[in-house]
């Protein structure tokens, strides 16, 4: 009871009152459902051991089921969906927004810009994807705006992240309680909303003084979802429109809303996204007791044949409308679930094979709220398990790795010391050392210290004369790891063995940009070692009396 | 054996303009393209050298881009372009022996892959090294609304690259007057609302005029700074990453670190 009426103090407009009674009598609901399944759980699983099990058979078909199966599902579904129907929505768009004045209620409009800016702010600042990129686009000349199919970052605030893109919420007001989210509906926090011209005015001023590359809009539920991307897509609608900007815009597309709402914003944007939020089912149903996977998936998957449909229209017919030309993204938490990185990498793989998506995001946890179900975590957030994660990431999606081939059921973490690609290599040692000079380029790319653009120069350069390791070094590999990987026309850079020890010691060497050279007196390797009496120690008496 | 180094003025029509002449001089004379040199600028005279000065010629420059985007292709071109904006006082040779490599070549469009000559590796650094620069600045680069309306950025690159934000910025913003003013090179950018952009060198700023801001100004950099603020995740800090991709040098012109 206390917290509902923590929450009455905040909201001050009739209209929020209303759908905060709906929801709280719906958590009545689910608070009496999840009490009897509580006590199921109790009566089924007798025995402890038995219901760990369970969960462990829950979380891997939660990787491999979940994604395939509920995809399929969703797939049948949406199949009318994707293009069919929505083709004849296609005039929606050209209307305008339907009654957008009387969807804005402008709550919270008393406060100042530069307040909402602030909280709304701070609620989305643990959305991780702040990218610009995916679609080249020139300016029609009668607006403002084009994008860089590179991207463009503009600033960099304290903690190193990228700021490309004015990331705001549309509104704080949330009917969820999802454990992890500081705006979980039980949370004491400040709420407040922007109406869609202050987004516009905010947008439009920010990108004229090159501060910002474009919007990246996401919101709490207000109401249900559809409510809410409707709200989305007046702002959104107005800023292409009536403010005429053709900079770049990223919208979140929120479960459980119409179909043909995120079809008529996904022609407004650049890209779109779903958030995963956790890698299982599992996680999802434990940590945001109102989402669950299925209806993730399926604007996932409506999002997906859209682009794809929309493709095929623009190969057709040049000036068709284009539906999220930069793709769609998602993102996930890691480390308030106990998945192991092996699982999480399952999960991004297939998302990328079966999705067709341009990026998974991942964040680490970071613990905003007070809940006995989510992990203490006294060394900070992992970020170093998310770091490991991106690179694993970028090795599924440009360098032709497998998550099978990283990590296993056996070794379901990555190695907290070297990177997921050395480590790879130093289990392989069978492969190596690699001939620069002739290898294949999917070859090259696995060498640690080789990039995409080096081993695109190496395969170019080598058409016109034989590479040296001088070469090499100009291209832009980094030899500090590649030398213990590869050869030049036969010959490695210095002495080294091939063997896993001996290298990882020495790639752990920071200090050291080339390995121990032995000495060679008159072509001999000699080996030589401080005397010591003391270090000896295979002296027994029987020895020394046999020495006697 | 006497080496002829041709003094040309530090633009990309004075180099190529170098260029010709080198090239003329290498052939007239039997000296070949080896003892011929091409240097920007005077540091220090060296013995047994004869030094030649040569005047920028629209004409000749003219001349040897025509035959650089034919022969060599647009990518070379750019490359080149980009180099000649660099810094470095070693730029117009590296520059001149790049052509010369990628001219004797059947296939001159590949000349860049050419990893082993070491002018075409030192001029394929000095691109990568204005490219990134010149992305740093489409980055980090700040208007200001003046109370005339029209934008105002003030930047200090180290390499020339003012020339390269033109296409950029004039294409995103084709309905706002700006202005982009190279402060220690004392150089402009112009665009005029809905017409093409231009360039202007030896321009002081009115101190006066420029620091006449517009109303607005202040406010949006107030809610910049506090929005740059915000994102931040405390339990994240980490100067140093910040530092690595925006380094000290690009703030004094941000608002945000203001």
């Amino acid at each position: 009871m206390r917290r509902k009426n923590i929450c009455l103090i905040f909201i001050k407009n009739v209209d929020i009152i209303e759908h905060l009674f709906y929801y709280i009598s719906m958590e009545r609901e689910r608070e009496e459902l999840s009490e009897e399944k509580k006590t199921e759980y109790r009566t089924a699983g007798s025995t402890g051991e038995d219901a760990e099990e369970n969960v462990e058979s829950n979380i891997e078909e939660s990787i491999e089921g979940n994604i395939e199966g509920d995809a399929e599902e969703t797939a049948e579904r949406n199949t009318g969906y994707g293009c069919r129907e929505i083709e004849e929505r296609k005039e929606l768009p050209a209307a305008g927004p339907r009654s957008g004045e009387a969807l804005v209620k402008e709550e919270g409009g008393e406060l100042p810009v530069m307040e909402k800016l602030r909280i709304l702010t701070d609620a989305a600042k643990y959305d991780v994807a702040c990218t610009s990129s995916g679609v080249e686009r020139k300016g029609s000349g009668k607006g403002m705006g084009n994008t860089k199919l590179a991207g463009i970052c503009h600033s960099f605030s304290a903690d190193g992240r990228c700021i490309s893109l004015l990331k705001i919420l549309f509104t704080n007001y949330c009917i969820y309680d999802c454990k992890y989210c500081v705006n979980r509906i039980s949370n004491d926090v400040e709420r407040t909303a922007f109406t869609p011209e202050e987004i516009c005015s905010l947008t439009m001023n920010f990108y004229k003084r090159n501060y910002i590359e474009g919007l990246f809009l996401s919101s709490g539920i207000i109401k249900n979802p559809s409510y809410t991307m409707e709200l989305i897509y007046t702002a959104i609608w107005k800023l292409r429109n009536i403010y005429r900007f053709e900079g770049y815009i990223h919208v979140k597309a929120i479960p459980g809303a119409d179909a043909e709402i995120i079809y008529r914003l996904g022609l407004l944007a650049d890209r779109m996204s779903v958030n995963l939020e956790l890698p299982t089912a599992e996680g999802l149903r434990n940590l945001a007791p109102n989402k669950n996977r299925t209806t993730i998936l399926k604007p996932m998957r409506q999002i997906q044949n859209g682009i794809v449909s929309s493709k095929e229209e623009v190969a057709l017919y040049r000036h068709a409308p284009q539906f999220v030309p930069a793709g769609q993204s998602t993102q996930m938490i890691i480390g308030a679930t106990p998945e192991s990185d092996y699982q999480i990498v399952s999960v991004a793989e297939s998302l990328y094979q079966k999705f067709a998506l341009k990026r998974v995001f991942y964040s680490a946890f970071v613990r905003v709220n007070e809940d006995k179900t989510l992990p203490a975590l006294p060394g900070g957030p992992p970020l170093l398990r998310e770091h490991r994660l991106y690179q694993a990431d970028f090795l599924l999606r440009y360098y032709g790795f497998e998550a099978k081939e990283l990590l296993s059921e056996e070794r379901p973490n990555f190695n907290v010391l070297l990177d997921p690609k050395c480590d790879w290599a130093l289990r392989h040692l069978e492969l190596f050392p690699v001939e620069v000079n002739k290898a294949p380029y999917e070859v090259l790319l696995r060498v640690p210290g080789i990039g995409v653009k080096s081993a695109q120069r190496i395969v170019r350069g080598r058409r016109l004369s034989n590479l040296q390791f001088d070469d090499l070094k100009k291209i832009g590999v980094v030899l500090k790891r590649a030398l213990y990987f590869i050869c030049c026309n036969g010959k490695m850079m210095y002495r080294t063995k091939i063997e896993e020890d001996y290298i990882t010691r020495n790639l752990l060497d920071t200090d050291n940009k080339r390995p121990p050279q032995p000495d060679i007196i008159n072509g001999r390797e000699v080996t030589y070692k401080q005397l010591s009496l003391f270090d000896d120690v295979t002296w027994t008496r029987k020895k020394l009396a046999d020495i006697r | 054996m006497e080496i002829v180094v041709f003094l040309c003025e530090n633009s990309i029509e004075g180099i190529l303009t170098g260029v010709y002449d080198a090239w003329a001089e290498a052939l007239s004379s039997g000296l070949g393209h080896a003892r011929c040199r091409l240097q920007t600028e005077l540091l220090q005279p060296e013995l047994f050298c004869t030094y030649r000065e040569t005047a920028p010629d629209m004409e000749k420059a003219g001349k040897v881009i025509r035959t650089l985007r034919k022969r060599l292709g647009e990518e070379v071109y750019e490359c080149l372009c980009y180099a000649m904006a660099s810094r470095e006082p070693d730029k117009a040779e590296a520059v001149y022996k790049t052509i010369v490599a990628g001219l004797s070549m059947k296939q001159g469009y590949r000349v860049l892959d050419k990893v082993t000559d070491p002018y075409v590796a030192r001029c394929f650094d000095l691109k990568r090294n204005v490219g990134s620069e010149i992305h740093r600045e489409l980055e980090f680069l700040r208007f200001q609304e003046l109370r005339s309306g029209v934008l105002l950025a003030k930047i200090h690159p180290k390499n020339d690259v003012l020339m390269y934000l033109g296409p950029h910025f004039s294409d995103r913003l084709p309905l706002e007057n700006f202005l982009i003013y190279d402060m220690s090179r004392r150089k402009a950018l112009f665009h005029e609302k809905e017409k093409d952009w231009y360039m202007m060198e030896a321009l002081e700023l009115d101190a006066g005029k420029a620091g006449r801001i517009s109303t607005e100004e202040e406010y949006y950099q107030d809610l910049f700074r506090m929005f740059c603020h915000t994102i931040a995740i405390e339990s994240r800090e980490n100067r140093a990453l910040q530092r690595q991709f925006l380094p000290l040098y690009f703030r004094d012109v941000m608002p945000e670190f203001a």
